[in-house]
């Protein structure tokens, strides 16, 4: 089933890279205050007054120095009360105690319900970190996947194990980044460290989702070995995708349901990060079925092992 | 030959059996005591070793259904314990309670960067220590709680270690007051003026204003002015307003200050060493005044003047009383969370977590039948295992922990799917049930094992990335992960081994159940 349609896998992968890395270079994502620096206040309100009156407002509050450039939107509580979010650099604590004031004045039962300053070292520090956690995770899954399949038997090294892994982790970053970069055009979601978070537990997934194929395919090898015949890989990758789909497509359902339930009933605070790990699971599901197996087939011959040579002189005892 | 090997054996077989009974009992004694203790106001302690080693040994030894039975009855026993216990939290029947995160509980967390220059870097650690304990005593005054004082060390990739408190103030969503009591603790310095005529030269002309004569290596040397001596308000013990001879014959007020012994033993080598020199004195950073050094003075106080009027020498006292921080620090972040947006977090998570089970034992009895309902058996242990651990540890709860909680169902399941997706696979092909079992328990592990690592190491590299809030949700995934490879491995093997061992081609109701199915 897979070594059959082979190029059309590979073709819809290719595909799938370049709309998804598209769609990113087109609606690049806004990174959010945790990275950047700044302050972000919500406000909730009973009778919530017009953005105009609150432009009106914060661009003639009288501030140490002017707030230049802030962004300000509507947002909605769960039980419908209306609310703004208002997005600012750095404060002091003369301005923030100046414009919390200021916000809450029209409505008196009106109250702040968050508040969030970053300064922009801590972001800063925030960002390395994130980039070298992923670095660290893909090197060490990597290295892991070509480890367990060390022993390996085949005409093949089992380094490609390892290689055809970061084929598919790079797929399922991007995918879910690009799903990212469409919410954050239409639903204002920007990348924070739940996003950050959601990235890292996709990539343990997908990789545990891959390995459970290469699990079987290692499988079918050795007994291939023990039963001194050879099958072709194409044909072994086929009956191992053929016996662990049921497996796939069961695993992937379940966490799909449960993802879909902490979106539809879970706090709005992790309603992005459920729906970026909904498609994240489905990306990674794809991935180590329809990608992962297709390049493992593609690149075998480009990871073969030298023949040994039988006219090679025994050691003598 | 024969004879010795199988007596060899079945000796081995109950091996495993005393072996696994003997660290059960163990196990179950400790748990279930510590359980009726904690009644009484103990500390609930789940043997984990014990029980599971206990429980897979005997999960080895191929015995008489009496056995079997005995053991599974011994594995919902045990999780029956840890499902009372925390039905027992949630109704507040005993003494345990889930800790709630701020962003659950509501409240304010305040991160502040130390600036640890000219620190140290060896005293870095213990100096933030003693930050700790200043600030944790001003916040008590301040009366808020169960407040939360803990130091932070940024990154390593970053230039240098970054030294961080951060304050949780749980409930308070007004800071003023806070920020304002913590921003007033003072910062006081004793610093060694330099000697250097070229070093002094140079801050002659910078505090004359002509910056534009600097030489680039004159700029570099005012950095060499005044010397850190490593003393600092933190060996204060007390201090009092006082009045000395100030210029043209006024009194003007000054504080006086003692020294604790370490601080008294340092004032007395500084001065004694530094005869004739200057001894600087800054208050947050300020000049406050830089007498000479006229003799050693050895009784462990030090008078600071400064220009005070009264109230500022009595507002300086007051404050050295509470404390004075060793590092000076500066406000970098805050976040201020409303208590009502919390509830919503953990009622909605609560309620996602439960429709997300029902979902997921309809959809395994649907597609496993019978194995299925085993799943379900082991997937409600694996939640009831989860909660207590939460509860034991304490593991304090999140939006993104329970989110964590939430996904390693997910992961938990997936090693039950691994399992009975093969036993169906043997079972079919003609083995009996056990024989079938025996394989698939065995054929799943590699699978179970590799996948349930790769997702360790994530786990693992989000808690080094984490902030205390995605640590939180690596927590959960660093325990679900763990957790589900025991209810796979042990758990799911105790109920499924209750099944009667019969063949495919018996035709019997139970083997019609375990046959159909997705």
């Amino acid at each position: 089933m897979i070594s059959r349609f082979l190029k059309h896998y590979l073709i819809a992968f290719v595909a799938i890279m370049i709309v998804s890395v598209g769609i990113l270079v087109a609606y690049t994502p806004r990174i959010g205050l945790e990275f950047t620096g700044g302050a972000l206040t919500e406000v909730r309100y009973e009778v919530a007054p017009s953005l105009e009156a609150l432009y009106a407002l914060l661009d003639t509050l009288p501030l140490a120095k002017p707030l230049e450039s802030y962004a300000l939107r509507e947002t909605t509580f769960n039980d419908g009360k209306a609310g703004i979010m208002l997005r600012t650099r750095e404060l002091v604590e003369a301005e923030r105690i100046a414009i919390h004031g200021a916000l809450v004045a029209s409505d008196a039962s009106s109250t702040v319900t968050r508040y969030t300053a970053v300064g922009s070292v801590v972001g800063q520090e925030l960002i390395d970190k994130a980039w070298w956690a992923i670095a660290a995770i893909i090197l060490s899954i990597v290295l892991y996947v070509a480890f367990a399949f060390r022993g390996t038997p085949g005409n093949f090294k089992s380094s490609l194990f390892g290689i055809v892994t970061v084929a598919v982790l790079v797929h399922d970053l991007v995918v879910p980044s690009a799903a990212l970069a469409i919410l954050g055009q239409t639903a204002g979601a920007e990348i924070d460290t739940l996003f950050v978070i959601a990235l890292l537990a996709i990539l343990g997934y997908s990789v545990n989702d891959t390995v459970v194929i290469f699990d079987r395919v290692r499988e079918e090898l050795q007994r291939d070995a023990q039963k001194k015949v050879a099958r072709t890989l194409a044909e072994i990758v086929d009956t191992a995708t053929k016996l662990t789909l049921g497996r796939s497509l069961n695993t992937s359902m379940t966490v799909v349901f449960v993802l879909a339930a902490l979106y539809v009933f879970g706090a709005p605070v992790t309603a992005t990060f459920s729906l970026i790990m909904l498609i994240g699971v489905l990306a990674g599901t794809y991935s180590s079925i329809f990608i992962a197996t297709p390049l493992l087939i593609a690149l075998a011959p480009k990871f073969m092992r030298p023949q040994e040579d039988d006219a090679a002189p025994t050691p003598s005892v | 030959m024969r004879m010795h090997k199988e007596e060899k054996q079945k000796w081995y077989k109950n091996k495993d059996l005393t072996t696994g009974l003997i660290w059960l009992g163990l196990g179950l004694i400790l748990t279930v005591g510590t359980f009726v203790s904690a009644e009484s106001g103990g500390r609930f302690v789940i043997a984990i070793g014990p029980l599971i080693y206990g429980v897979y040994r005997l999960s080895k030894a191929n015995t008489s259904f009496g056995i079997r039975a005995f053991h599974a009855f011994v594995v919902v026993a045990l999780i029956g314990t840890l499902g009372y216990f925390t039905y027992g939290a949630i109704t507040g029947t005993n003494s345990y309670a889930f800790k709630r995160g701020l962003d659950i509980a509501g409240g304010t967390q305040l991160t502040y960067v130390a600036n640890t220059d000219g620190v140290d870097p060896a005293e870095a650690k213990e100096l933030m220590d003693v930050l700790r304990d200043v600030i944790e005593k001003r916040i008590n005054v301040f009366g808020v709680s169960e407040p939360l004082v803990y130091t932070e060390t940024g990154s390593k990739l970053s230039d240098g270690p970054a030294y961080r408190l951060v304050v949780e103030l749980p409930g308070v969503t007004n800071i003023d007051d806070a920020v304002a009591q913590i921003g007033a603790t003072p910062h006081l310095e004793f610093k060694l003026v330099s000697q250097d005529k070229d070093v002094l030269a140079a801050q002659q002309k910078f505090n004359e204003g002509k910056y534009t004569e600097l030489t680039e290596e004159e700029f570099a040397m005012l950095d060499k002015v005044f010397a850190v001596t490593g003393l600092t308000g933190r060996y204060v013990t007390s201090a009092q307003v006082a009045f000395s001879q100030g210029q043209g014959g006024l009194s003007e007020p000054v504080v006086n200050l003692t020294f604790n012994d370490e601080g008294s033993k340092l004032f007395a080598d500084i001065t004694g060493a530094h005869v004739g020199e200057q001894l600087a004195i800054f208050l947050d950073g300020q000049l406050l005044s830089a007498p000479t050094i006229n003799e050693q003075i050895a009784g462990g106080t030090a008078v600071v003047s400064g220009n005070f009027t009264l109230q500022g020498a009595k507002d300086l006292a007051n404050s050295l009383a509470f404390g004075s921080l060793p590092i000076a620090i500066e406000l970098a972040s805050t976040q201020i969370i409303d208590a009502t947006l919390g509830a919503a977090v953990i009622n909605d998570g609560v309620r996602a977590g439960l429709i997300g089970f029902g979902l997921i034992a309809l959809l395994l009895v649907l597609w496993y039948r019978a194995t299925g309902i085993v799943s379900v058996a082991a997937l409600a242990a694996y939640v009831a295992i989860m909660l207590a651990l939460t509860l034991t540890i304490p593991v304090t709860l999140t939006a993104a922990g329970i989110a964590g909680l939430v996904l390693s169902i997910g992961i938990a399941i997936d090693a039950n799917v691994l399992i009975f997706e093969r036993f169906k696979e043997e079972f079919r092909a003609g083995a009996s049930v056990h024989d079938a079992l025996q394989v698939s328990f065995t054929r799943a592990w590699p699978a179970i094992r590799d996948g349930n690592v790769t997702t360790l190491f994530a786990a693992v590299v989000l808690y080094w990335f984490g902030t205390s809030f995605v640590q939180g949700f690596a927590f959960m995934l660093i325990l679900g992960t763990l957790v589900s490879i025991v209810s796979a491995m042990l758990i799911t093997r105790a109920f499924a081994r209750l099944l009667p061992d019969i063949h495919v081609h018996d035709k019997t109701f139970i083997s019609k159940l375990l046959n159909i199915g997705a």
